[in-house]
């Protein structure tokens, strides 16, 4: 309209003008002035309301009236405290599930990182044919250390268990190994001493350790006099120089910061070997921080350009393709994030459902509140007025949703820290900060509004003479609103059909992940872990030496039946890949992958009953000086030697030590997951422990009775053999199993979850627009029944017409399902996307949800008395 | 947007008011003061118009556009907001006045009948 808006002055203007008129007039009839105004302003009456009407009418004094509105809402409320209850419980569950997820997005992907410039910290990778994300070689880190000019810092590091010695108990703890500016990129200073320093931490001097908040305070009480004391870390004295504060979590986990003895860490299996030239060992981490003013997109620019250059010079030798660049924390969150986001989008879908479900009882009531607002309608509420009554109604029940969501919230943040990284956050994970709350204001005020309005305008929209003949008729009352409630419930579950499927999707291929072959026969079977002291063991043969001694001790505890040591438990994600030639082999354009690199004891297939399909275990005859001998895998087998024998064929694993020793396969054994069970398996080859001995070693330890239980008599073995050894990560093999399905487990159970409380959301919701129905219908019924309709007829209409509205939502739901669960490809395992059994299933389940909801009212309306039901009016 | 049914309930309540406004504006235009009294003697006194009412209304049919308002000068030279009929207010004034008269009728027959 291009009329212009009148304003409140221009309004008052008129009406002093209507008096001023009025005065006129009276005066002209003889009046004095005074009384003449006088009289004016009383026949104009109360010139303040005629103002507020006016206030009002354009909305101005909104909220004077909102006070009223919410004393009304709360007298309503209370009258009816069931419905109230119900309603702000469905809400609660709903926000606050919301909440609890929305917290840990606010954690994992909204909240920086709780380092200075945590925007500016880059994990830099190799992109090339075996990974979008390879470590550097140590040669390729120290040319972008030199060439690159977008980095302020650049570092390495590499995660290393530190066996912690010369106290009370030996303990092994979470460490890195760090080049001296680690500290420079993370921009992080010490809480008590100082950090490492490239100044300081000249290669070959007194070495130094940097310990973590929490292991100062576990391990040394927290004693500032432990600044320039030497503990023992490998069984080496190392001076503590500095104490990080609390919050200090990278690599998360870690507790001890070392530094890197040359130029980067030490290579793992020969730290007595500079690596800094090698090109073709890759087991080192990579940060960096950019310099201000730099983005990402540039400096990955620049660090391509190093790496096509850094090709052209080494050639195949140079893995380098590309590179990839990171923020930290995308880098930290990497595969949670969908998972996150799909949580987020089930609770949405959840919380819309019990909006659905607290609308459709509003309708109810807003039905059988008719009366009330026509009275209130009759004596001048406008329109608005009682839409705005509604919708504070709504938000007052939002409201005390929206509270107790806060604590359901509160209480769930627990169990969910369990899908973060949780060590990177130190104790800032799901934390209701004042984003968090925000968001829980805002889901609260939408649903409100969204439950709110809906029978707001339903009940303000009837029409008035429809009412009245209704009433005259005394049923059929509420057609329309019957008609919203049913729209209700066939998107509420639409939506339940949603969650189903999605859960059913997981669950699916959680089912599927358990039916996988693991390769090895995990019952009865005991796991730990051990680093052997670089300092107490340093050559070959002494860690043979101890190993065999280990195994022995093991092999004499009652009850064990066989004790093994490999380099890797099976189901660990990480690699130890080694480059392979095969005699008689041209390898093809590009290589051939690296298989999988194992060291084993001679007793492990044994241990941990992996099948041996061809040729022969090792043995004791294995030893360091036998001939050499390597044990293939299927898939090893299957891949190089297709057509042929393999037991007799002629390998070398390089990179380890005897690089370019031919060894013979005297063996295949079953496929193991080693990388976890949905992992196809690797080739992998596996070498005896005598010609290798790692000083990271498991221990499998078959028992004849329940293996949780010989974990003490094992561990007191250890340390019979040596006190100062630390054993960790005691755990029988079953365990090890489920802990790699654990995010899995988790996020099926909490979609699981979801979807059943929507679904129970959805039964309520049947239920109730049925009884409704039924109560609405009444007569309608009675009349049929005395004109002798069965009760088996009554039964099928009211229960047909539930099926009616569930059968619609089934449909609904799953072509909704089809656009929505393409979000979970990442998530499924063995399954279709459109897997029809699922889809099946969970229209069945929903159906038959429906037909138990509605056969209560069903029944109830079956053995209704039709004269009673006739005699109501 | 109102729907068909508020509207019909808004006319019952304020149509009155609404029809008497139109009627008094179509001898020309008026201010407020000036409408209410028009309608007060034309009724005999028998209708007195709420002030508290009559603003609202006309601000009611001004945003229908049936009535158009601006400030001008009264006959013993004060200011006052002017109303006038637009044409869509006069062709409305047509249709709300032959209702009302049919709608006087009917109550007039009904009320007969009863009596009878």
């Amino acid at each position: 309209m291009s009329r212009p808006k009148r304003n409140a002055d221009d309004f008052a203007e008129e009406i002093r003008a209507h008096i001023a008129l009025e005065a006129a007039r009276l005066r002209g009839e003889g009046l004095s002035q005074a009384d003449a105004e006088l009289a004016a302003r009383r026949a104009f009456g109360n010139r303040t309301a005629a103002e507020e009407t006016f206030h009002e009418s354009r909305r101005w004094l909104w909220w004077d009236a909102a006070g009223k509105d919410l004393a009304y809402a709360l007298r309503t409320l209370r009258r009816n405290p069931v419905f109230t209850a119900a309603a702000a419980l469905t809400l609660a569950l709903g926000i606050g599930a919301n909440t609890a997820i929305f917290s840990l997005i606010d954690t994992a992907l909204l909240r920086p990182l709780p380092y200075p410039h945590a925007e500016r910290i880059m994990a830099l990778y190799a992109r090339n044919a075996r990974s979008d994300c390879d470590a550097l070689s140590p040669a390729t880190f120290l040319d972008y250390r030199r060439q690159d000019s977008s980095f302020e810092h650049l570092a390495a590091y590499r995660e290393t268990a530190f066996n912690l010695t010369g106290q009370d108990r030996p303990e092994r703890i979470d460490g890195a190994t760090v080049t001296p500016d680690f500290f420079a990129v993370m921009g992080v200073p010490a809480e008590l001493g100082r950090t490492l320093t490239v100044e300081q931490e000249a290669p070959g001097g007194a070495r130094s350790v940097v310990l973590g908040y929490s292991l100062w305070q576990r391990r040394f009480g927290g004693n500032a006099e432990i600044l320039g004391r030497a503990i023992e870390i490998d069984g080496e004295p190392l001076t503590v120089v500095g104490v990080m504060p609390p919050y200090f979590r990278y690599p998360p986990a870690c507790e001890a910061w070392r530094p890197a003895r040359y130029a980067v860490p030490e290579q793992p299996l020969r730290p007595e070997v500079n690596q800094s030239d090698s090109r073709d060992s890759h087991y080192f981490s990579t940060i960096a921080r950019l310099k201000a003013g730099t983005t990402r997109a540039e400096a990955l620019a620049q660090a391509d350009t190093i790496a096509a250059r850094l090709r052209r010079l080494y050639g195949e030798d140079e893995a380098m393709a590309r590179a990839t660049l990171l923020t930290l924390q995308d880098d930290l969150i990497g595969e949670t994030r969908p998972a996150l986001l799909v949580l987020l989008g089930a609770v949405a879908l959840l919380l819309l459902i019990a909006c659905a479900n607290v609308a459709n009882i509003l309708l109810a009531r807003g039905a059988s509140r008719q009366k009330e607002i026509a009275i209130r309608g009759a004596l001048g509420a406008g329109r608005a007025r009682l839409v705005r009554q509604f919708l504070t109604e709504g938000l007052t029940l939002g409201a005390m949703g929206g509270v107790l969501g806060v604590a359901v919230a509160y209480l769930a943040r627990v169990p969910l820290r369990a899908l973060l990284p949780v060590d990177a956050y130190a104790g800032t994970v799901g934390q209701l900060n004042a984003r968090v709350l925000a968001f829980t204001a805002l889901a609260t005020v939408s649903s409100a509004v969204l439950f709110g309005l809906f029978p707001a305008l339903q009940a303000t929209g009837f029409d008035l003479n429809a009412v009245l003949k209704e009433a005259a008729r005394g049923s059929g009352a509420g057609v329309r609103a019957r008609r919203a409630r049913s729209v209700l419930v066939v998107a509420e579950v639409a939506l339940a059909g949603v969650l189903l499927i999605g859960a059913g999707l997981l669950l699916r291929s959680f089912s599927r992940l358990l039916a996988v072959p693991e390769g090895f026969e995990a019952e009865h079977v005991l796991s730990l872990q051990l680093t052997l002291s670089r300092a107490r063991y340093p050559d070959d043969a002494g860690r043979a030496r101890l190993v065999r001694q280990l195994l022995e001790r093991m092999d004499a505890v009652p009850g064990v039946a066989a004790a093994a040591a490999i380099s890797r438990l099976p189901l660990n994600p990480g690699n130890s890949t080694r480059g392979i030639d095969v005699k008689g082999r041209v390898a093809p354009p590009g290589g051939d992958p690296g298989p999988d690199y194992l060291v084993a004891s001679p007793g492990y297939f044994r241990a941990l009953g992996i099948r041996v399909v061809k040729g022969r275990a090792f043995t004791e005859r294995d030893g360091a000086d036998a001939a050499p001998v390597v044990i293939v895998n299927q898939a090893m087998a299957r891949y190089f030697w297709p057509q042929q024998d393999p037991i007799g064929q002629w390998v070398t694993v390089g990179a380890c030590g005897k690089e370019n020793e031919w060894c013979q396969v005297v063996g295949v054994v079953d496929d193991v997951r080693q990388h976890g069970l949905d992992q196809a398996p690797r080739p992998a080859v596996y070498v005896p422990y005598a010609r290798d001995p790692w000083p990271f070693m498991a221990f499998v330890v078959r028992t004849r009775t329940e293996p949780a239980a010989a974990a003490p008599a094992i561990e007191s073995a250890v340390y019979s053999v040596d006190k100062e050894q630390p054993v960790f990560n005691v755990r029988p093999m079953q365990d090890v199993v489920a802990q790699s399905l654990s995010p899995r487990r988790l996020r099926m159970t909490l979609i699981g979850a979801f979807a059943f409380l929507a679904l129970g959301l959805a039964a309520v919701g049947i239920y109730g627009v049925t009884a409704y129905s039924v109560a609405q219908r009444r007569q309608e019924i009675g009349i049929r029944m005395a004109l002798g309709a069965k009760r088996g007829d009554v039964l099928r209409t009211v229960v047909g017409e539930a099926l009616r509205l569930a059968v619609a939502g089934v449909a609904a739901g799953a072509a909704m399902s089809l656009a929505l669960t393409r979000f979970l490809a990442g998530m499924l395992y063995g399954i279709q996307l459109t897997d029809g059994a699922t889809y099946a299933g969970v229209g069945i389940l929903l159906v038959a949800t429906a037909v138990v909801s509605s056969l209560i009212p069903a029944w109830r309306a079956a053995r209704a008395d039709p004269l009673a039901s006739l005699r109501v009016q | 947007m109102p729907t068909q049914a508020e509207k019909e309930r808004l006319s019952l309540l304020q149509g009155t008011l609404d029809v008497l406004i139109l009627r008094t504006l179509l001898f020309g235009p008026q201010h407020g003061q000036g409408i209410a009294r028009s309608i007060q003697e034309t009724s005999q006194d028998e209708l007195l118009v709420e002030h508290g009412a009559l603003y609202p209304a006309l601000q009611r049919l001004e945003t229908k556009a049936w009535i158009a308002a601006e400030w001008g000068t009264s006959d013993n030279n004060r200011k006052a907001r002017f109303y006038r009929l637009t044409k869509t207010g006069r062709r409305e004034l047509i249709k709300e006045t032959s209702r009302w008269r049919r709608l006087a009728a009917a109550i007039g027959h009904v009320l007969g009948t009863e009596e009878a």
